[in-house]
């Protein structure tokens, strides 16, 4: 039997789970210009991303950067996550929507009800991510 | 990129335009989905219903106008 996370935990107060939701948006919108940006830079600015990326031998690279490396990696990977999840739980809304039979509302509660554990836990990895990313391009000289 | 001819220029444009508007939507209604999933109170199911009510339409048209502006850009594409 599953159990939701409503079922677990008790109901998120509306009160945490808006703002979650809004700030996860936020982190996800920064993460997908962030994407963009670096996608933009010159080639002599990622380097250091790339051959923190290889995870070979890379000399010259300080290991603060490459450790920036890995946590933009996960900042990014969890964004599309989010991101993929979402899409999801909208593609089943919208179908359900316009077949408007019990067969597709059933598919939707069981999307929303499992997707909505996935994406409080992405949010809950998300959130101190792309917080620390922020922080840490200040600390760290790219 | 910038130098296609007027018509094509223009279905490029409709084309992403729509495409991320459909985008948006879809991720909108889905954010309402989780909200009223993270709220479990009618309240909140209700305006799910709501969205996912409002969200239908407009992605049906938004779908059209992409899939339109994808044919379009393939015929209006230069041969080379």
């Amino acid at each position: 039997m599953h159990q939701s996370f409503g079922a677990t935990y008790g109901p998120l107060p509306l009160r945490f789970a808006v703002p979650l939701l809004l700030v996860g948006a936020c982190v996800a919108a920064f993460v997908v210009y962030d994407m963009y940006r670096m996608a933009e830079a010159e080639p002599g600015e990622t380097d250091a991303v790339t051959a923190a990326g290889n995870g070979s031998e890379s000399g010259g690279v300080a290991p603060s950067a490459r450790a920036l490396g890995y946590l933009r990696g996960a900042t990014y990977a969890l964004g599309t996550l989010l991101v993929l999840a979402l899409l999801t739980v909208g593609t089943v809304g919208i179908i359900a929507e316009i077949k408007g039979t019990w067969h597709w509302a059933i598919h939707l509660e069981s999307t929303v009800s499992y997707l909505g554990v996935f994406v409080a836990g992405v949010l809950a990895l998300l959130l101190p991510a792309a917080t620390l990313l922020v922080i840490a391009r200040r600390v760290v000289d790219e | 990129m910038s130098d296609l001819p007027g018509p094509s220029r223009l279905v490029h444009g409709l084309t992403l335009l729509s495409g991320g508007a459909l985008l948006l939507v879809v991720l909108g209604a889905a954010t309402v989905a989780m909200l009223a999933e993270f709220a479990k109170t009618w309240q909140w199911y209700f305006r799910m219903e709501q969205a996912m009510e409002l969200a239908m339409p407009a992605t049906l048209v938004l779908l059209g106008l992409f899939v339109t502006g994808l044919v379009g850009m393939v015929v209006l594409a230069d041969r080379d």
